[in-house]
C-alpha cells in the first residue's frame, strides 16, 4: 500500500506523495494539477467536461503485454491518481531544444491557429497521431481530431497542415515509462477517499467494504458530474489499471471482452466480428474519450441514450457480474431494470462482456442518430442483428436507445420480423410495429415525433444497407 | 523570428498567456457570481449571514455595495450591474463573492438564501410584440411604393421564417483580473474587444475617473462580437470586488456560466411578402422583423439598423418596406455576433430568391444574377447610397466558370433521378456587406509610434488581437510604410492608458481604422526624418528611399545608410522620434430618422456556392463542395484572409445547420454547454473547399488597397442551408418552409410534410 504516485511529466520523473502535499489529492483532475499547481498553463480549459478538447494531453502507458501505448486523452476528465506509472506529455513538452516539432511547424506554416486557445489541444491530438506513426489522411485526421473544437479556423488550415505531413516517416518516437510499481494507492483526507486496487480480487474486496464509492476508469462521468455539481469531496475506487478487467479472449463460441477495455480497443476487436461496428463506434464520443472510456462505464450509467447497450442487445451479448466470492452471468436484456437503474447488487461489478461469435449467416445494422457526427449524445439509436437464411429473417435481436426510459429491444419488432422474407415490403410493414411499441418523449435532442419518424425510416435504411452488403454493391 | 511570427509560434508551444494564464499576484482572490435561477421575479429577501461565516470568504456584495452607478448599458441605461428589485433572466448576477479559493466561494454561494417571488416570464417573441415591449423605438424603412409593386407583379408570395440565435462559443470564456494599486488606480487585464468600454463601465460603477483605470488586453481567445459588451460583466464585477477587498480578484467564467449569462446572436421571426415577374426579377419586398433582444437593449439598436441596411443583400429591389421591432424577453441580452444583424436580413432575401426560382422555374443562380445590382442603372440601395464599387456581376461570372456550375447542375439532376433516398442540391449566395460602423462617431482611431535610439520601432493602437491577425497586419503596414524590417518592429498590448477612447474592434473595421492611424503616424514621423536624412546625407528628398531598414538615394542605390545610424543621429540632433496620429473614416453619414444616407465607406462583395447531399431517411447531410470567390482587394496577408473566410463560413454553417439554443418553459437555456450545443467539428466541413481571392476590383478604399474581411464571408454559409432546401425540393416539391437552423429534425419535417 502506498500514498504516493510516480510518473514522468515531459521527460522529467515526478513523485507526488499525497500525505505530505496538503494541496494535492489524487482525485483532482490532471488539468487542475497542471494549471493550478504546476502553473503549466499551456493546457487550456474550454469546457471542463471533455467536449472541446482544448485540454488534450498525451498519455503513454503499458498495455497488458508491457508494450508502450500512447493515447490522446482529456486532462479535464482523467484524475491525477491515474498518472501512476505513466508518462504524461503536455503541449510544453512537444518542442525540443527550442525547435518546433514537425506537427507544430506545419500548423504554423499553414496558419492552423487563429486565436490560439484550442491550439494546444489540436497540437496534442496531432502529435499523438504523429508519434503513433499513423498516416495523415483526411479521414484519419478527422478521427484523431474528432474531440477538438475550433471556432476560428473552420479546420481547413489545420487539415491542410496535417495532410502535408503525410510523407513523414521515421521510427516511432520512444516514450520512456517509469519503473512499474503495482502497490495499491490508498489515500484518505477528510471526507474524500481514493483507492486504486491493482487486481480484481482486491477490487471486489474494496467494493464489498465501500459499496457507495464511485468506480472510475476514464472518469468521463464522474469528472463531468463533479464539474457541474461543484463537488469537492469524492470517494473513488480507481479501476483504470486492473489488468484482469482488460483481457480479451475467445472462449468456446464467444468473444469475452473485459469490462474495462477501452472503447477504442473494443471498436477494433469487434470489427473482426462485424464490419459495421467501426463506423458506429467511431461516432461514440471522441477519440480522446474512447481511449479511456469503457463499455462498463457506459452501461453502468444506465442512461436511456447510451450507444453501447443497444449494440450489445443486437449482438445477443451477456455480462459476467462479479462480487467478492461469487459471479453470475446475465443476458444484457436483463441488465436495465428501470429508468437509470440496473440490476447490479451492492458490491457487484461488471467483470466482462460475453459476445457470441456470429454465424456466417448473421448480419448486423447499427445506427446512431445525433445532431453532429462526432462527439454528440444520440437522439436515438437503432441496432438490429439477424440471420439471413435463404432470404428468410431468423433469430432477430434488436436494441433501441433513446426511445424508452431504458435502452431495450423491441420484442414486437423481433417477433414481427421472425420468419419473414427479407424484402423491402417486410420492412415497410415493420414501421407500424415500431410506432406501436414505443411511446417516446420530447426533449432537447429531439421531439417524440422525430424519434418515431427516424425509427421508422431506419428500418428502410437497414434494409437498403444490408441488401447492399448482400448484393456486394454497398450503398 | 520577428514578433508576429513568435506570437503565433507561442500558440503551438503553449506559451501564449490568456487572462486565466497570467501569473497572478499571490494574494489574488477568486471572484464568483450568485446567479438568478428564475427568469422573472421580484427579489423579496437576501440573507447572507450563513454565507459570510464560510472560512475564506472576503466579500459578498449586492447592488447596494456599488459605490457608483448600478448601470452598465452600452447605449441605453437599462442594464444593472447586479439585480436590484427584479431578476430578469436566468443567470443574471444578484451577488458577487470574493474568496480565498473557489471551494470557499462555491460553498458560500450555496449558503446564500435568496427569496424571489416568481412571476410569468416573457419568453415568446410574438407576445412581446403584442404587448409592445420595445426597449427602444422600432426601426422602419420605406423606399418606393411596395403596394403598386405587388400589383404589377406576376407572382406575389408571402411567408414566415424563424431564424435561430447563435452562441459565440469563443474557446476562451469571458474573464478579467483586477488589481488595485496603492495610489488608488486600478489595473485590469481583460479578455475584451473593447477595453475603453470596460474602462468606462468600471469608472461608472466605482465612481472613479477613467484616467485611473488601466485596462490591458494582450491576446484574447476568440471574440466574434461576444466580447464587445459582454466582456463588461467580468471586468466590472472583478473590479468591484477588488476595490472592496483591496486585493486582486480574478474572475473567469466557466463555460456554463458564460453561456447562461452572456448574450447571443438575435433570434428573429420574419414575415415577408415579395412580388416578382415571370422573368425572375423582384419588384417589391415588404417585411416585418421581430428581434428577440433579451432583457435589455445592449447593442440591439445598431444591430437592427445593420439588418435594415442589408435587407437587399446584393439585389436591386425597386420597392422596399420593412418594420423591424426590438422585442424584449426574459433571456440574456442578445448582442453583437459576426455580421451584426446582417445575416438574419440576408437569410430572408436569399430565401426569397430561392422561392422565386421555385415559382418561376428559373435556375436559382440565374434568378440571383438577374436581380444583382447594376453598374450604371439599378444601383442605388433602398437607403439611398449608390453602389459605386459594384463588381457583383464579375464575381458571378468568375464563380460560374471556376465552379463548372452548368455541368454540375446536370450531374445533380442525373444523381437525383436515380437515387431514391439521397438527393443533392446546390445553391449560390452572393454578399454585399457595408463596411463602417453605422454609428458614425465610432469610425475613428488613434495610434502612437515610438522609435528608439537603436532604430527599433514600437507600435501602439486601439485594436484588439483576437485571432483575426490584426497585429500581423499592423506590423506589415508599419514595416512597408516605414521601410523597416519586421524584426525591428514590435506591437504593444492594447492599453487604455496609451490610446484613449478607442472604438470596439468590431464591424470588420479593425485593420482599416487602426491601420490608417498607424500609417498616418508613420507618415508624419517619416516626413520629419526624411528632412533630417536629406540634410545629413545630402540626398534630395525626392530621391530618398526607405527600404529594409536602410535609407539611400535612388541615384546611388549602392550606398545604403543603416536606419539605426540615422535614428541615433536624429536623436542627438534633437529630432522627436515619437508620433501620435488620429484617423476618421471620411465621407460617411446616416440619418436615422428617415433611414437615409451613405453609412458605408465601401462594400465588400463576394459570392459562394455549396453543393450538399441529404439523406432523407436520417435527415443528415454532407457538404460535397464549396466554392468561394471573395474580393479582398490587395490582401495584406492572403493566408490570414483565407483563414477568415474559412472560419466565417464554418461558423455560419453551424448557425444554419446544427447550432440550436433550446430553452424550457421557465426560460432556462437547456443547451448551455458543448455537450448539447453543437458547433461544427472537423468532420462537418466541406469535402472540397475552394477559395479564391478576387484581385481585380478597381476601387481601392481600404488600408493599403486591402479590404475588410472579418464579417462578410459569414454570409457564404447560407449557401449550405439553401442547397439543403434545393435538395428537399427534389425530394418533395411540396415541402414545408425550412427554418434556420436546418437540423436533421427540421429537414425531415420539411421534407415529409405531405407524406405522413
Amino acid at each position: 500500500m502506498k500514498s504516493s504516485i510516480k510518473f514522468i511529466l515531459n521527460g522529467i520523473p515526478k513523485e507526488v506523495d499525497f500525505k505530505t502535499s496538503a494541496h494535492l489529492s489524487p482525485h483532482m483532475t490532471v488539468l487542475q494539477y497542471l494549471r493550478d499547481v504546476l502553473k503549466l498553463t499551456g493546457t487550456k480549459e474550454g469546457c471542463g467536461i471533455g467536449d472541446c478538447g482544448a485540454c488534450t494531453v498525451t498519455l503513454a502507458e503499458r498495455d497488458l503485454e508491457g508494450k508502450t501505448v500512447i493515447n490522446s486523452v482529456n486532462s479535464c476528465l482523467i484524475l491525477l491518481g491515474m498518472l501512476d506509472n505513466k508518462h504524461l506529455i503536455t503541449v510544453e513538452g512537444v518542442a525540443k531544444n527550442g525547435e518546433l516539432h514537425p506537427v507544430q511547424k506545419s500548423l504554423q506554416e499553414s496558419r492552423g491557429s487563429q486565436c490560439g486557445f484550442c491550439t494546444p489541444g489540436v497540437v496534442m491530438s496531432a502529435y499523438t497521431h504523429y508519434i503513433n506513426k499513423r498516416s495523415f489522411t483526411r479521414e484519419s485526421i478527422e478521427s484523431s481530431l474528432s474531440g477538438n473544437l475550433c471556432r476560428c479556423t473552420g479546420y481547413e488550415s489545420i487539415t491542410k497542415a496535417l495532410i502535408s505531413l503525410k510523407s513523414t516517416s521515421g521510427k516511432k518516437e520512444s516514450v520512456e515509462l517509469p519503473e512499474l510499481n503495482c502497490d495499491e494507492l490508498v489515500f484518505t483526507r477528510g471526507e474524500s477517499s481514493y483507492i486504486k486496487p491493482c487486481d480484481l480480487n482486491s477490487l471486489l474486496k474494496y467494493r464489498e467494504e465501500f459499496p457507495e464509492y464511485e468506480m472510475v476508469s476514464g472518469a468521463s462521468d464522474v469528472s463531468v458530474k463533479h464539474k457541474n455539481e461543484q463537488l469537492f469531496d469524492a470517494k473513488i475506487i480507481d479501476i483504470s489499471d486492473i489488468s484482469d478487467l482488460k483481457r480479451v479472449a475467445y472462449e468456446a463460441n464467444n468473444l469475452v471482452i473485459g469490462s474495462n477495455v477501452s472503447i477504442e480497443s473494443v471498436k477494433d476487436i469487434l470489427c473482426n466480428l462485424y464490419s459495421g461496428v467501426k463506423e458506429y463506434l467511431c461516432a461514440f464520443a471522441s477519440l480522446q474519450i474512447r481511449n479511456k472510456a469503457s463499455m462498463a462505464g457506459s452501461v453502468a450509467g444506465a442512461s436511456a441514450v447510451g450507444d453501447i447497450m443497444p449494440m450489445l442487445l443486437a449482438m445477443g451479448a451477456q455480462m459476467k457480474l462479479s462480487s467478492a466470492g461469487s459471479s453470475r452471468i446475465v443476458n444484457c436484456r436483463e441488465f436495465n431494470s428501470s429508468y437509470r437503474k440496473h440490476i447490479l447488487k451492492e458490491g457487484e461489478i461488471i467483470e466482462s462482456f460475453i459476445i457470441p461469435v456470429p454465424s456466417a449467416l448473421r448480419v448486423l445494422f447499427l445506427h446512431k442518430q445525433s445532431r453532429r457526427k462526432d462527439m454528440d449524445i444520440s437522439s436515438m439509436t437503432f441496432c438490429i442483428g439477424f440471420e439471413l437464411d435463404k432470404g428468410i429473417i431468423k433469430n432477430v435481436l434488436t436494441g433501441y436507445g433513446g426511445m424508452a426510459p431504458i435502452p431495450r429491444p423491441s420484442q414486437m419488432l423481433e417477433k414481427f420480423l421472425e420468419g419473414r422474407a427479407f424484402t423491402e415490403d417486410t420492412f415497410i410493414q415493420a414501421k407500424d410495429v415500431i410506432a406501436k411499441d414505443f411511446r417516446t418523449i420530447s426533449d432537447m435532442r429531439g421531439s417524440a415525433g422525430y424519434r418515431i419518424m427516424v425509427a421508422k425510416n431506419l428500418l428502410i435504411k437497414c434494409f437498403n444497407d444490408l441488401k447492399g452488403e448482400e448484393d456486394g454493391s454497398g450503398n | 523570428m520577428d514578433q508576429a511570427t513568435k506570437r503565433i509560434a507561442a500558440h503551438f508551444t503553449g506559451q501564449t498567456r490568456f487572462v486565466d494564464d497570467i501569473d497572478k499576484p499571490a494574494n489574488t482572490l477568486f471572484g464568483y457570481i450568485v446567479k438568478s435561477e428564475i427568469a422573472y421575479g421580484k427579489i423579496e429577501s437576501i440573507n447572507i449571514k450563513q454565507a459570510k461565516t464560510v472560512e475564506g470568504v472576503c466579500a459578498i456584495l449586492s447592488w447596494r455595495d456599488i459605490p457608483g452607478k448600478n448601470s452598465m448599458g452600452a447605449v441605453f441605461d437599462d442594464e444593472p450591474v447586479l439585480a436590484e428589485d427584479y431578476v430578469e433572466f436566468i443567470g443574471q448576477a444578484v451577488l458577487l463573492i470574493a474568496a480565498e479559493s473557489k471551494k470557499a466561494a462555491v460553498e458560500a454561494a450555496s449558503r446564500v438564501e435568496i427569496v424571489i417571488k416568481e412571476m410569468n416570464p416573457l419568453l415568446d417573441i410574438e407576445e412581446s410584440f403584442a404587448k409592445k415591449r420595445f426597449p427602444f423605438d422600432p426601426l422602419h424603412i420605406v423606399s418606393g411604393d411596395v403596394n403598386s409593386g405587388f400589383k404589377n407583379s406576376d407572382f406575389v408570395i408571402e411567408g414566415e421564417l424563424n431564424i435561430g440565435g447563435q452562441e459565440h462559443f469563443y474557446l476562451e470564456t469571458n474573464g478579467a483580473i483586477s488589481i488595485p494599486k496603492a495610489d488608488g488606480t486600478l489595473l485590469v487585464y481583460s479578455s475584451t474587444q473593447n477595453p475603453s468600454e470596460n474602462q468606462l463601465i468600471i469608472s461608472h460603477a466605482l465612481n472613479i475617473e477613467s484616467s485611473k483605470i488601466e485596462v490591458v488586453t494582450d491576446v484574447i481567445g476568440g471574440g466574434f462580437g461576444g466580447k464587445e459588451t459582454q466582456s463588461n460583466w467580468c471586468a466590472v464585477w472583478s473590479s468591484l470586488l477588488a476595490v472592496n477587498c483591496n486585493r486582486p480578484v480574478s474572475m473567469v467564467l466557466d463555460r456554463r456560466e458564460d453561456m447562461l449569462i452572456t448574450g447571443k446572436r438575435h433570434p428573429v421571426k420574419v414575415n415577408y411578402k415579395a412580388g416578382f415577374n415571370k422573368n425572375g426579377r423582384i419588384n417589391s419586398y415588404s417585411s416585418r422583423f421581430l428581434f428577440d433582444v433579451g432583457f435589455s437593449a445592449d447593442l440591439s439598436r445598431s444591430i437592427i439598423e445593420r439588418a435594415l441596411l442589408h435587407l437587399d443583400n446584393s439585389y436591386y429591389i425597386p420597392a422596399v418596406k420593412s418594420d423591424l421591432y426590438p422585442c424584449q424577453t426574459n433571456r440574456s441580452s442578445n448582442t453583437a455576433f459576426r455580421g451584426f444583424g446582417a445575416p438574419q436580413a440576408i437569410a430572408v432575401i436569399e430565401y426569397i430568391m430561392d422561392e422565386i426560382s421555385g415559382k418561376t422555374g428559373i435556375d436559382q443562380a440565374e434568378v440571383r444574377r438577374r436581380n444583382l445590382y447594376g453598374k450604371r442603372v439599378r444601383n442605388r440601395a433602398p437607403y439611398g447610397q449608390m453602389i459605386k464599387d459594384n463588381i457583383l456581376g464579375d464575381l458571378y461570372s468568375e464563380l460560374m466558370d471556376s465552379s463548372d456550375y452548368r455541368e454540375r447542375v446536370k450531374q445533380i439532376k442525373e444523381f437525383n433521378s436515380r437515387s431514391q433516398w439521397k438527393k443533392r442540391g446546390i445553391s449560390v449566395v452572393p454578399v454585399k456587406f457595408g463596411i463602417s460602423f453605422t454609428t458614425t462617431f465610432l469610425n475613428q482611431g488613434a495610434a502612437l509610434v515610438n522609435l528608439y535610439k537603436d532604430g527599433s520601432l514600437a507600435l501602439h493602437q486601439g485594436g484588439v488581437e483576437m485571432g483575426q491577425g490584426l497585429y500581423d497586419k499592423i506590423i506589415e503596414i508599419a514595416s512597408r510604410e516605414f521601410g523597416i524590417v519586421k524584426e525591428a518592429v514590435r506591437i504593444c498590448s492594447t492599453n487604455t492608458m496609451v490610446i484613449p477612447n478607442t472604438s470596439a474592434t468590431a464591424a470588420s473595421t479593425g485593420s482599416d481604422i487602426n491601420g490608417h492611424a498607424i500609417k498616418l503616424a508613420i507618415d508624419s514621423l517619416k516626413e520629419r526624418l526624411t528632412a533630417f536624412a536629406s540634410n545629413l546625407y545630402g540626398i534630395d528628398i525626392a530621391d530618398l528611399v526607405w527600404e529594409n531598414s536602410t535609407v539611400y538615394s535612388r541615384k546611388k542605390a549602392d550606398v545604403r545608410h543603416p536606419l539605426p545610424e540615422l535614428i541615433q543621429k536624429a536623436y542627438l540632433a534633437r529630432v522627436s522620434l515619437s508620433e501620435q496620429a488620429y484617423y476618421k473614416t471620411p465621407g460617411i453619414h446616416f440619418d436615422r430618422e428617415i433611414s437615409r444616407g451613405e453609412p458605408f465607406y465601401y462594400y465588400v462583395c463576394g459570392i459562394s456556392m455549396s453543393e450538399v447531399e441529404v439523406d432523407f431517411l436520417t435527415g443528415s447531410h454532407t457538404v460535397q463542395r464549396t466554392d468561394i470567390v471573395h474580393d479582398a482587394g490587395e490582401s495584406i496577408d492572403p493566408l490570414i484572409d483565407k483563414g477568415q473566410i474559412e472560419g466565417a463560413f464554418i461558423q455560419c454553417l453551424g448557425w444554419t445547420t446544427m447550432e440550436e439554443l433550446i430553452y424550457n418553459d421557465k426560460g432556462l437555456l437547456l443547451t448551455a454547454g458543448p455537450d448539447s450545443y453543437k458547433i461544427p467539428g472537423i468532420a462537418d466541413i466541406p469535402k472540397e473547399f475552394r477559395i479564391s481571392l478576387y484581385k481585380y476590383n478597381p476601387f481601392k478604399d481600404g488600408i493599403l488597397k486591402s479590404r475588410a474581411v472579418g464579417e462578410p464571408p459569414f454570409i457564404y454559409g447560407l449557401s449550405v442551408w439553401l442547397a439543403i432546401k434545393q435538395a428537399i425540393c427534389s425530394f418533395n416539391s411540396g415541402h414545408l418552409p425550412l427554418d434556420l437552423p436546418a437540423t436533421k429534425e427540421r429537414i425531415l419535417n420539411s421534407a415529409y410534410s405531405y407524406e405522413e
